[in-house]
């Protein structure tokens, strides 16, 4: 034995990956991203006959071509990272498509092995497949099975290591171009062979230089071979009608073709369940209203089950700090210790905690929609409506998850594949009032309005969110990620029962990212916006926060806002629920809640009421929100962005609303 | 009947596909996704506007309108 061996599974979204990938490595497995990439990477290990196995699950793509990240990662760790083999697994009920990706595969490696999954559902749907043929036609080994039901994954492991360790030879089908495409492929594998391309196979590489990928053209040119690129410009053009972007690709799937006719029987193929179902979820009318109600559905069960465990996680964690506020007391720990402990770690700690009941049943229910293959056809259905805004059909959930909470809205636009699609939801997500600034907006309404007027103030408040939702859904398209608005395209999969195991693992997941990650940095804000809240004067009048209050304050006037306006709205930053009762600190004389009342209705005109309800709506999205943005772009940049245009959008729509209602003689 | 774009075939129609057009990563793009010259494909849902459903070798795919505009087919 030499070293660990390192198992690599690909295939295209969609055909049971993660499930094997459960299988085979059930909890030990660790989420991150691909190096540099927002690509999400899942590496895992499992141990047989006491040797350690590590598996890495490659993004399920359709192709190997530079044209996604996803592509580029996957190819780039086959061909670089040369792991002691390949896992490819294919859908024996979708086995055409499938096999597209697994030729590409076999002209990058040998060290294969295909894994046929879903055969139960191919054979219900007709397709019988005679593995042991396929094998034959492929030349690499062909393991049958279910990965739902485990069965299989046996002889899947014991096949695949026996290429790992060299003992199984393969002999990869060789895929054979026209005439006139394999001159040109020899010719500039001739002019290859001087330059040193860090292990690329120089066939593949000459036909990627063919198809004019990028990534290719680049390794080219960074090895010094740009007189190759010029010679390979300056070939002539294909005869006949197609060129090159197509007659590869008719190659592969002409092979194919001819694979699928000899290893395939299908028998009289009845009408599926998937399609009777897509005829009723998909149907014209009846789509939408079915889309409210499964949406209806995810979300009435997350609130309503999370918000007594919130209760109660939150209640837990006033105990724990009353609990630990007396012993520090009584053994005579320091005030600034106590206090750091108590009002800043703890409540921190507390703070990120209650988010969690959300997290994991908001998750857990997605997990079983995305898993059955709603999510899907969930899209298909919004895309004609969101499409006229400029926003991708899988847009429209995590903006309205984001009415419940941000933070798993953000982590939940992880379903949109392209990047541009993923980096407008995710910033235009926080425009979407969250359950506790609709609480905050809620009771501000309440104090200052009332009746009709109380509702139409609210109403206008969720409209105006709404509209600056998708105007800035069209400025992120046209200013800040310019370029061609992505094609809509996407397979939808089979509907399946999706299986436990690779729920609770998916759920599982969420919630330990969101406590490591986001859980470090709240904790940290946390404890800096105590620290400001309560230095160095002994109450919040006279602190830190106090004193920026008041610097803000020439900026908070052009919008009617007093300091300690400005002070809670700096305070609503750490959590926004904090905002009411920073308010209530400083407006209450007496420390009452009609006190409270008394005093902030009379400070306030009902305009300034509105202004601040506008813009505590608007600016900064909170720290978990901050966090969780930093995470899912994994850049500075855009968490920067995001911040930084809330923050001048409620600035400038503040200025505009106080000014023209004090000009017409609102204020 | 005569060529006609992807997006104005009727449902149920079988057709195969002529010829893709668009950039060079779309028309990659659409090759690998199985819409290259001579595949079957057939419209399995449409309503007055926004994407298709397609089968295509054997997948489901949902195809925006633009897009299908873009692939020109000969129904049989």
């Amino acid at each position: 034995m030499n070293g660990k061996k390192v198992m690599a599974l690909a295939g295209n979204p969609n055909v049971g990956k993660s499930t094997i990938f459960n299988a085979l490595t059930g909890a030990r497995q660790h989420v991150g991203n691909w190096p540099g990439k927002t690509v999400e990477q899942k590496k895992g290990y499992f141990e047989i006959n006491r040797e350690k196995i590590e598996v890495v699950d490659l993004p399920g793509t359709y192709s190997l071509t530079a044209y996604s990240i996803e592509e580029t990662v996957a190819r780039d760790f086959i061909i670089k990272d040369k792991p002691d083999v390949v896992i490819d697994i294919l859908d024996a009920s979708n086995i055409e498509r499938n096999l597209y990706l697994t030729l590409q595969i076999l002209e990058l490696t040998d060290r294969v092995v295909v894994a046929l999954n879903k055969t139960d559902i191919a054979e219900a749907e007709g397709a019988e497949i005679d593995a042991e043929k396929l094998s034959r036609l492929l030349g690499v080994p062909v393991i049958p099975l279910i990965a739902t039901h485990k069965s299989g994954i046996d002889r899947l492991v014991k096949t695949a290591l026996d290429i790992a360790k060299g003992e199984k030879k393969t002999t990869p089908l060789k895929i054979a171009y026209d005439r006139a495409v394999e001159g040109r492929i020899e010719k500039i594998e001739l002019m290859l062979k001087p330059l040193s391309l860090e292990g690329y196979p120089l066939r593949w590489l000459a036909i990627k230089l063919l198809e004019m990928d990028s990534a290719a053209v680049e390794l080219v040119k960074k090895a010094g071979g740009k007189d190759i690129l010029i010679d390979i410009s300056g070939m002539e053009p294909l005869e006949g009608e197609h060129d090159i972007e197509t007659v590869v690709p008719a190659t592969l799937y002409d092979i194919i073709g001819k694979i699928v006719d000899e290893a395939v029987i299908y028998k009289e193929k009845g009408e599926t369940l998937t399609d009777r179902l897509d005829r009723v979820l998909t149907h014209k009318y009846l789509g939408l209203p079915i889309l409210f109600l499964v949406y209806g559905l995810i979300f009435g069960i997350t609130f309503v089950l999370s918000t007594p465990l919130m209760e109660l996680i939150d209640t837990g964690f006033n105990v724990l700090r009353g609990g630990a506020a007396s012993i520090l007391s009584s053994s005579g720990a320091p005030a600034w210790l106590n206090g750091l402990i108590v009002d800043g770690i703890i409540a921190g700690v507390g703070g990120v905690m209650v988010f969690l009941p959300v997290i994991i049943l908001f998750f857990f229910m997605f997990a079983i929609v995305e898993n059955s293959g709603y999510m899907a056809r969930a899209a298909f259905v919004m895309d004609r409506i969101m499409h006229k805004m400029g926003l991708h059909g899988k847009t429209f959930l995590p903006l309205l998850l984001g009415y419940g909470c941000n933070v798993p809205a953000i982590m939940a636009t992880r379903t949109l594949e392209n990047r541009k699609d993923r980096l407008i939801a995710i910033l235009i997500n926080p425009l979407i009032p969250c359950g506790a600034r609709l609480g905050v907006m809620t009771f501000i309404v309440s104090v200052f309005f009332s009746g009709l007027t109380a509702t139409l103030v609210m109403l206008s408040l969720i409209m105006i969110s709404l509209g600056l939702v998708f105007l800035m859904g069209v400025l992120f398209r046209k200013f800040v990620l310019p370029g061609e608005h992505p094609p809509f395209l996407m397979e939808l999969p089979p509907y399946q029962m999706p299986g436990i195991m690779d729920i609770l693992i998916h759920t599982g997941e969420r919630g330990s990212i969101f406590v490591k990650k986001a859980g470090t940095v709240i904790v940290a804000v946390s404890i800096v916006i105590w620290y400001l809240s309560n230095y160095p004067g002994a109450n919040i009048n006279s602190s830190y926060a106090a004193m920026l209050g008041r610097t803000l304050e020439p900026l908070g006037s052009l919008m009617g806002f007093d300091w300690r306006i400005m002070v809670a709205l700096i305070a609503g930053f750490g959590a926004k629920e904090t905002t009411i009762t920073t308010l209530g600190v400083l407006y209450a004389s007496g420390g009452s809640s009609a006190g409270f009342i008394a005093g902030i209705t009379a400070s306030l005109t009902p305009l300034v009421a509105y202004t601040f309800l506008l813009v505590q709506m608007i600016y900064v999205p909170c720290l978990a929100t901050v966090a969780i943005i930093k995470k899912e772009t994994g850049s500075w940049k855009w968490t920067g962005i995001a911040v930084g245009y809330t923050l001048l959008l409620a600035l400038i729509l503040g200025v505009l609303v106080y000014g023209i209602g004090k000009l017409l003689g609102w204020g | 009947m005569p060529p006609l774009p992807l997006s104005l075939l009727s449902p149920n129609q079988k057709a195969s596909v002529i010829s893709v057009s668009g950039g060079r990563g779309l028309v990659k793009r659409l090759n690998d996704m199985g819409f290259g010259p001579g595949a079957e494909v057939m419209v399995l849902n449409r309503a007055m506007s926004g994407p298709l459903m397609v089968m295509i070798r054997g997948t489901r795919v949902a195809i925006g309108r633009g897009l299908a505009t873009k692939i020109m087919v000969n129904p049989e």
